[in-house]
């Protein structure tokens, strides 16, 4: 073959090749499609091109949704406290209102004890911190959780149902959490929150009962 | 907003009616429905280390847009457009963070598969991919676009996604050659 010849066999070639994903697709017209098959029965080069890129293409549709995809519908708690109200105002969901709540209650009940507990410099007991400690798993144990309730009962009432009513919403969120754990254990998000707001409802229990105790040696 | 019965089934109609009126519940059923579907979009666009904070941004944007929904088409469709042209922006500015790479982390992909390394072997190949390439042979092949759909989407030509096709699947098997 003159070099002419090989270089207009290379141009073919080239020219083929980028015909071939449309060959595949059923996209050439009858002109390129015969003239693409004319080089194919000659050239096993690109015979062999095109069962490769036709694997390729199978390989692509052939990707079926993944755990991680399945798991997007249960990510809905997530997306919730971000939407924004109509009108585009800026809006707390509710599980951002419970981290709110519980983050207020700390904040309120932490300051009260600190200031009582400096203001009267009683000794802050540790029986609810042993509790904790010895519970499995969960921070919040049912003896710390009895021990904050019956002293919350030694509180002034209107103390008392302010400190209850923070906590209900906490329970709330808890609640609502441990569904949504339910549902998807997979989700770390979920799994996290849980986590934090069983720190902050023990971290707000003890505080309550360092409280109360403080209140009845003051 | 116009609901048209027989284009738009009554249940998910009324979803988004309610939806659009700002009755999050009505979102909440409709996000539940979408939610796998759209992920895989983002999976297969941005990568998984970034699909789930694009699937956010996704409903986030739906939700924010959804006034503007005219129940000429399904919601599915409309609400697959839409995700798109924000999954597009999320791979451009991951591209421009340099991001990219962090989405290809075996640890991160194998935890996302039931058959890890087929999972990984897909992504990194599409990884590989430019932006421009990786698009359209997703459209293309996975989505199940017309290059004609492509090209209206990404604001190109026709013969455009069709070399641009042909680039990528050269370029994946090209890929599969050197890992083979």
């Amino acid at each position: 073959m003159t070099d002419e010849g090989m270089a207009r066999g290379s141009e073919q070639h080239d020219f083929v090749i980028a015909q071939l994903s449309s060959l595949l697709d059923g996209e050439l017209s009858d002109a390129e499609g015969g003239l693409v098959e004319e080089h194919l029965h000659a050239c096993q080069d690109c015979r062999v091109m095109l069962d490769e890129l036709r694997a390729v293409k199978a390989w692509m549709s052939s990707d079926p949704p993944s755990a991680a995809d399945r798991a997007a519908r249960d990510a809905w708690h997530q997306l919730r406290t971000s939407l924004p109200a109509p009108g585009s105002r800026p809006r707390r969901g509710r599980w951002g209102r419970g981290l709110l709540a519980a983050s207020l209650l700390i904040g309120v009940v932490a300051s009260a004890a600190w200031w009582r507990t400096r203001s009267s410099a009683a000794p802050v007991r540790t029986a609810s911190r042993s509790a904790v400690s010895a519970s499995a798993g969960s921070p919040v144990s049912e003896p710390l959780e009895a021990l904050a309730h019956s002293r919350l009962a030694t509180l002034p009432p209107s103390q008392s149902r302010a400190l209850q009513a923070s906590l209900a919403i906490i329970d709330g969120a808890i609640a609502d959490a441990r569904t949504a754990r339910m549902a998807d254990r997979t989700n770390e998000f979920v799994a996290t929150y849980l986590d934090d707001l069983l720190k902050r409802k023990a971290d707000a229990l003890r505080a309550v009962v360092a409280m109360a105790d403080a209140e009845r040696t003051s | 907003m116009k609901a048209e019965p027989g284009i738009v089934p009554t249940s998910e109609a009324e979803d988004v009616q309610s939806a659009s009126r700002g009755d999050v519940d009505a979102f909440e059923r409709l996000y539940r429905s979408h939610a796998e579907r759209i992920h895989m979009l983002a999976r297969r666009l941005v990568g998984s280390a970034l699909a789930d904070e694009a699937t956010q941004d996704v409903f986030l944007r739906a939700w924010i847009k959804l006034g503007s929904f005219r129940g000429d088409a399904l919601f599915g469709t409309w609400l697959h457009r839409l995700a798109i042209n924000v999954l597009i922006r999320h791979a451009h500015v991951a591209r421009r963070r340099e991001d990219r790479h962090t989405a290809l982390t075996p640890g991160l992909q194998a935890a996302a598969t039931s058959d890890p390394h087929l999972r990984l072997d897909l992504e990194a190949a599409l990884g590989t991919l430019d932006d421009a390439l990786r698009q359209v042979v997703v459209l293309h092949d996975m989505e199940g676009y017309s290059h004609e759909d492509i090209a209206a989407l990404l604001g190109i030509g026709i013969s455009a996604s069709r070399m641009r096709l042909s680039r990528a699947r050269l370029a994946l098997r090209a890929f599969i050659m050197r890992h083979e």
